[in-house]
């Protein structure tokens, strides 16, 4: 009987926590003032929506930019999961546990001290201050995840199904098509959301490695904070938010939907184990 | 990409294993070690083994999931060792179904020939053949997970029979169903491989299964054929000690030959045998046994009487030996009467040790 009652309650508290802090944006994006004891803006105004809704301000250039870097850091570091997770997932060799330790190390140590070193590695390539660079450097932190969740995958997949593939006459690449990548499904499309979000969210190395001339979201979110300009900041970080929530809804319920596979399931449990 | 899909009538190519020798670790003990092995065109060969004895990883060779460290596998005449795995045309049904659970049941059967680029009618045509020929036939839309354990392993094998296989493989398909359901697949199964005269080779370590489907039986020892030939011989003859060991059907009597004869608890038997010890090999139906304590033969005690509904299995002791005979099951025998037991002359079978 409590449960039954605890569960719904609990949801709805989830919710609600997750949704206040963007209905208080919401408000704050529509705010012309709103000074101290009032509980309720004393006056409203659409400058700040104006503003990121205009089609020539650098915020809709912002968006292309970040969905642009964060698509191809959740493609790249997703292939990439594929093939590391799978030796990590699949075979032992010497050294696993140690490589395990080390893919970790990008996501243990802060990500300043990290950016200075690749800053002067990449000015030196001449990869500073260039999308290429910065997609780069996303996938410093993003490709551990992705293959940590792989590998967790690769851990349930049966490659005797890929045997099986092969004898009915399928060649290799095909196997990888038509019998691999739909039972890790799941798995890669957690991996790459999860990249995807890392990315988008990015600051600092996008500051450090991009220099200024390459503008996302968090930059442009992080200048407005500065400037003190309240409600376009809060419309803005509507603007950062809102995708990756909606991101996030879809997959889960392409997730769910997904049902049977060859290792699905638990994909959502790995990302605790990962 | 895509392989040859075969149209010819009778694709059925013989399959030969040349002193064959495979290891899993370099440097590690080999799993089979000269292992020779004939298989005829259009026949069933059952490889039958204890487990360990590397019957599946002589299917791995074949199918080219497993590469041998010496020797030469070929079918049709032909080495396969550098062919690759997906142009083989050699199809295995594994122990697992290994269906694949985003198909249903039809894709799974249509999954080779899509991946063949067999174009769609075809494919449509040859599935609903091939469930048809495994009793499937109205249940291609359903799921692998909606499936019986049988039905699953029907599937498998209508998904490795539709792609025209040159030689088919069996790994123990049968042995995760019960008892009943196992002896109706060996009947699909044997029904089948007879319609297409296709190419089996079907591990087993079940004796009863691959006496009851095979052409010819190959006991596999020790990483080597022991021994192959039709079931009969298999059973009326073993080959060796080993093998009638393993086969486990016959009373195994341990004597002594001299100048072509044997000599034991059992008599003195005949043979062509070289001198020294020797095991007489009897099977259980050849002794007779008679309740009358005063007949010819050899004394012997009834120690426990097992009745099989179409037989009686009888435990006797004749002198320090243990012997089992399988009478009619009009012979009332009971633990602890004293009867005479004969070998008729013309059975049994010396073996040297």
């Amino acid at each position: 009987m409590r449960r039954a009652v605890g569960a719904p309650l609990l949801v709805t508290g989830l919710l609600a926590g997750l949704l206040a802090p963007l209905v208080l944006l919401a408000v704050w994006s529509v705010t012309r003032t709103w000074r101290y004891p009032a509980l309720w803006p004393q006056s409203f105004g659409d400058r700040a929506v104006r503003v990121v809704t205009d089609p020539g301000s650098q915020i809709l250039s912002g968006l292309v930019t970040s969905a642009g870097i964060a698509a191809t850091v959740a493609v790249v570091s997703g292939a990439v999961g594929l093939a590391a997770g799978r030796a990590l997932g699949l075979h032992s060799f010497p050294g696993k546990g140690f490589v395990r330790f080390a893919l970790l190390a990008p996501v243990v140590v802060p990500g300043i001290t990290v950016s200075l070193g690749i800053q002067v590695v990449f000015i030196h390539y001449r990869l500073a201050d260039t999308v290429p660079g910065v997609v780069l450097a996303h996938l410093i932190p993003a490709t551990p995840y992705a293959t940590l969740v792989l590998a967790a995958a690769y851990t349930r997949f049966d490659t005797a199904f890929e045997d099986q593939a092969r004898v009915l006459g399928t060649s290799p690449l095909r196997v990888l098509v038509h019998v691999t990548l739909p039972a890790l499904r799941p798995a890669l499309t957690v991996a790459m959301m999860l990249t995807f979000l890392i990315s988008w969210n990015e600051y600092v190395l996008t500051l450090l490695v991009g220099g200024g001339s390459v503008t996302t979201l968090p930059l442009l979110l992080f200048s407005a904070i500065g400037s003190g300009d309240t409600a376009l900041a809060a419309a803005l970080a509507l603007v950062v938010s809102v995708p990756p929530l909606l991101l996030v809804g879809v997959t889960a319920r392409a997730l769910t939907g997904a049902g049977a596979s060859t290792g699905s399931g638990e994909t959502l449990a790995a990302l605790g184990r990962a | 990409m895509t392989g040859p899909v075969r149209q010819q009538e009778d694709p059925s190519a013989g399959v030969r294993f040349d002193a064959v020798v495979a290891r899993y670790d370099r440097g590690g003990p080999p799993v089979l070690d000269g292992f020779d092995l004939a298989v005829e065109p259009g026949t069933l060969t059952s490889l039958l083994g204890p487990s360990g004895c590397g019957k599946t990883t002589a299917l791995r060779l074949l199918a080219g999931l497993l590469a041998p460290t010496g020797g030469d596998v070929r079918v049709a005449g032909r080495s396969v060792l550098t062919v690759p795995t997906h142009r083989r045309e050699v199809a295995v049904v594994f122990q697992q179904p290994l269906l694949f659970p985003h198909l249903d049941v039809a894709g799974n059967v249509a999954f080779g020939l899509r991946m063949q680029g067999v174009d769609r009618t075809t494919t449509r045509r040859r599935v609903a053949d091939m469930l048809d020929l495994v009793h499937l036939s109205g249940l291609g839309s359903r799921r692998p997970a909606q499936l019986s354990g049988g039905q699953e392993q029907r599937v498998a094998l209508a998904r490795a029979l539709v792609v025209r296989p040159r030689v088919l493989l069996l790994d123990e398909p049968l042995s995760q169903l019960d008892a009943g359901l196992r002896e109706e697949m060996r009947g699909l199964v044997r029904a089948v491989q007879r319609e297409l005269r296709l190419t089996t080779l079907f591990v087993t370590h079940d004796q009863e299964e691959a006496a009851s489907l095979s052409d010819r039986v190959a006991v596999l020892l020790g990483g080597r054929v022991a021994q192959d030939g039709t079931p009969q011989e298999l059973y009326e003859r073993p080959a060796s000690l080993p093998v009638a060991r393993f086969l486990g059907t016959a009373n195994l009597v341990p004597g002594v030959v001299r100048d072509g004869v044997w000599t034991g608890p059992l008599g003195r038997v005949p043979t062509g045998a070289p001198d020294g010890p020797a095991t007489l090999a009897v099977r259980q139906e050849s002794l007779v046994v008679d309740l009358d304590p005063d007949a010819a033969g050899l004394a012997a005690t009834v120690t426990d009487a097992r009745y099989r509904g179409t037989s009686w299995e009888l435990d006797l002791h004749v002198g320090d030996a243990v012997l089992h005979a399988v009478t009619p099951p009009t012979l009332k025998a009971a633990p602890g009467d004293l009867v005479r037991v004969a070998l008729p002359p013309g059975h049994g079978h010396v073996l040297p040790d």
